[in-house]
């Protein structure tokens, strides 16, 4: 505490002044050095603790701090040069960001690929808000802003000053009044001050990434994979900044090299650009478990006409044994089968120091070892029950491991509805869908399309478009057809209108897409739509 | 999407009332992947409408300016007021300027 002893009415006046750009009290975020005061302190003023007004009263992702900062330099003339915009937003990250836990529950929406999640509302208010909000907006974008009550009633403010078209466009409800309403349940579920946030921030330790890291993951239409990290500490970036090697091994033979640069947001928050073999450019996004050293998160190629992206664990050589990664997925019974496990610090075993949790599964044969990968037979007896299984390689544990099952009794392509763009010039590449089919196994009641069928591995499926009938006369087959390998659907048709379509329409539509294997039959529904001109905003 | 109370006077609205046209479920709003505009009625992403014109945006290029200027949807089409008050540079005639235009911001 500083102590200040006025002596006469000037000096005191004086002293008001000086305390109210000082810190007096408690933590100071952004002391007077800091890029952050530097930058934004000419309009969000200190307090007479030090607080930067509004900015210090909300939290956010890293990626929605990038959206902000940027609407500041756009809209509100923040004059912030180009290279000191990564570190403004490194710094509001490390102070004001979400805690790993919060961070999860929007992980989705931080990569930038074309996304297929679908979000669905839980409850009566997740409803209310959707009404509301998720018209143009994300329901994860909502949840990855954590303010203060004052500020989420200034995010409403924000869009009645910048868009208050909101008013007459959202006419069936009364906006005004509905988002007026929303401001305090939005508060308590995204509250700024969370003590599981402030915990977090007060044992959070700084890590190192330099090391080899070991990864295994899944992409959608080549298959799961496995490989290495090199990351070393990019002194000359500055602190957090990272020079990354990656080589990934797929199960059928190829392997694929890159090399880049990323950063550590937050202590946690990974996010990287590397460069490829075949001239590609690959952007990815994973969140640390500091405790077992372990990311978690995706990858996507930054042109998206393919659609290719990658869901992956890594974990730091030598951190805690543990294994990343288990396939095939689903084991059929009264076969053997070559299983894979993918780990860090995995000890060396014998057959009988890999136990599944449940006796019908038994390993025969131990056919590689190492620190990183383990490859064995697996017996699975006739009655071996179906389900899910976990495996125990020594001490370490991996619950849902992989799923047993007797037999396949039909396919289904994933994801059930599948979103394409069209493209409309370089600014604007198609957007293109991987569908996957996989084999579904009816389950104990014997039906399949219930809730207890038993998803199990890719197959190997023939594709083909179908029409999937609308309207009368309905022509979207006709132009949006092209072929399909592999599951993967890239749109051929542009946002130029067609001259001889009804009313000259671009080439969008509904169709369906069927996958056939073994006589057995799938399809899901297919919409290739106009391009997304404003992905900033989602 | 029938409205209680509501009742459909002409071929059209009763069209409309039929589910299968749409060939989409019911909560279209949220049955579509992220990223979709689900303000429009069965959303300006598919339209699959039962009779035609098939929709309120078709084709996207004809309502493109009108989405831009007086309707103004500053998540779906380049807003003019706030975001880009000169987007017209880029495409004075949408329909013929379509593979110019750039309006993704990527930092």
């Amino acid at each position: 505490m500083r102590e200040f002893k006025p002596i006469g009415f000037i000096l005191g006046l004086l002293g008001v002044f000086i305390l109210a750009g000082t810190p007096v009290r408690g933590e100071v975020l952004f002391p007077d050095g800091s890029m952050i005061k530097q930058k934004c302190s000419a309009c969000h003023k200190p307090d007479p603790q030090g607080n930067l007004d509004v900015l210090e009263h909300t939290r956010k992702s890293t990626e929605e701090w990038k959206a902000v900062v940027d609407r500041m330099v756009r809209l509100n003339s923040l004059p912030l040069e180009n290279e000191n915009f990564h570190p403004v937003i490194k710094e509001l990250s490390d102070k004001l960001c979400l805690s790993p836990k919060e961070m999860e529950a929007v992980a989705y929406l931080n990569s930038d690929e074309n996304s297929q999640y679908r979000e669905i509302p839980k409850d009566k208010l997740e409803e209310r808000i959707f009404t509301a909000c998720v018209r143009c907006h994300t329901y994860g974008k909502i949840v990855s802003h954590k303010n203060t009550p004052e500020q989420w009633a200034e995010a409403r403010n924000l869009h009645l000053g910048y868009y208050p078209t909101v008013i007459p466009q959202m006419r069936e409800m009364d906006w005004a009044v509905e988002s007026k309403d929303l401001i305090e349940p939005l508060a308590k579920l995204f509250p700024f001050d969370n003590p599981e946030w402030k915990t977090w921030m007060q044992n959070r330790k700084a890590v190192d990434l330099s090391g080899e890291w070991t990864v295994a993951g899944y992409q959608p239409g080549m298959g799961f994979y496995e490989g290495t990290y090199v990351i070393k500490a990019d002194a000359a970036a500055g602190k957090d900044e990272y020079l990354i090697n990656k080589e990934l091994r797929y199960g059928n033979g190829k392997v694929l090299k890159s090399s880049g640069k990323g950063t550590l947001f937050s202590q946690f928050h990974l996010r990287y650009a590397l460069s490829n073999a075949d001239k590609s450019l690959t952007e990815g996004v994973f969140d640390l478990k500091a405790e077992d050293m372990a990311f978690q998160g995706k990858w996507w190629d930054v042109v998206q006409d393919k659609n290719v992206y990658g869901n992956e664990s890594f974990a730091k050589a030598g951190s805690t044994a543990k294994i990343l990664c288990a396939y095939p997925e689903a084991l059929q019974t009264g076969k053997t089968h070559k299983v894979t496990l993918i780990g860090a610090n995995l000890p060396g075993v014998k057959a009988a120091d890999i136990v599944f949790s449940t006796p019908g599964l038994t390993v025969t044969k131990v056919t590689q070892t190492g620190a990183t990968k383990l490859v064995c037979d697996v017996n699975v007896k006739a009655d071996a029950g179906t389900g899910v299984v976990g495996v125990k390689v020594g001490t370490i544990a991996y619950d849902n491991a992989m799923k047993v099952y007797a037999k396949m009794d039909a396919i289904k392509v994933l994801p059930e509805i599948g979103r394409a763009r069209v493209s409309c010039g370089p600014a604007y590449p198609a957007q293109g869908v991987q569908f996957v089919a996989r084999g579904i196994s009816a389950g104990p009641d014997g039906k399949v399309g219930t809730e207890d069928d038993i998803v199990l591995n890719p197959v190997d499926a023939k594709w083909s478009l179908a029409e999937e009938k609308t309207r009368e006369n309905d022509d979207d087959l006709k132009y949006l057809t092209t072929s399909v390998a592999n599951g993967l659907y890239t749109p051929i048709t542009t946002y130029g209108p067609i001259p001889e379509r009804v009313q000259k329409v671009e080439g969008v539509g509904l169709i369906k897409i069927v996958a056939s294997y073994n006589k057995l039959e799938s399809s899901s529904r297919l919409a290739v739509v106009p391009t997304d001109f404003i992905p900033q905003i989602k | 999407m029938k409205k209680k109370g509501l009742k459909a006077v002409n071929k059209r609205a009763r069209k409309m009332e039929e589910k299968e046209v749409f060939g989409m479920a019911d909560n279209i709003a949220t049955s579509m992947p992220i990223g979709c505009t689900t303000i429009f009625d069965t959303g300006w992403e598919t339209n699959p409408r039962a009779e035609t014109p098939i929709g309120n945006c078709i084709s996207s290029a004809r309502d493109f300016t009108s989405c831009s200027g007086p309707c103004w949807w500053p998540a779906q089409t380049p807003d003019n007021i706030t975001n880009w008050p000169d987007f017209q540079n880029q495409c004075r005639a949408m329909e013929k300027d379509w593979r110019n235009v750039n309006f993704v911001i990527k930092r």
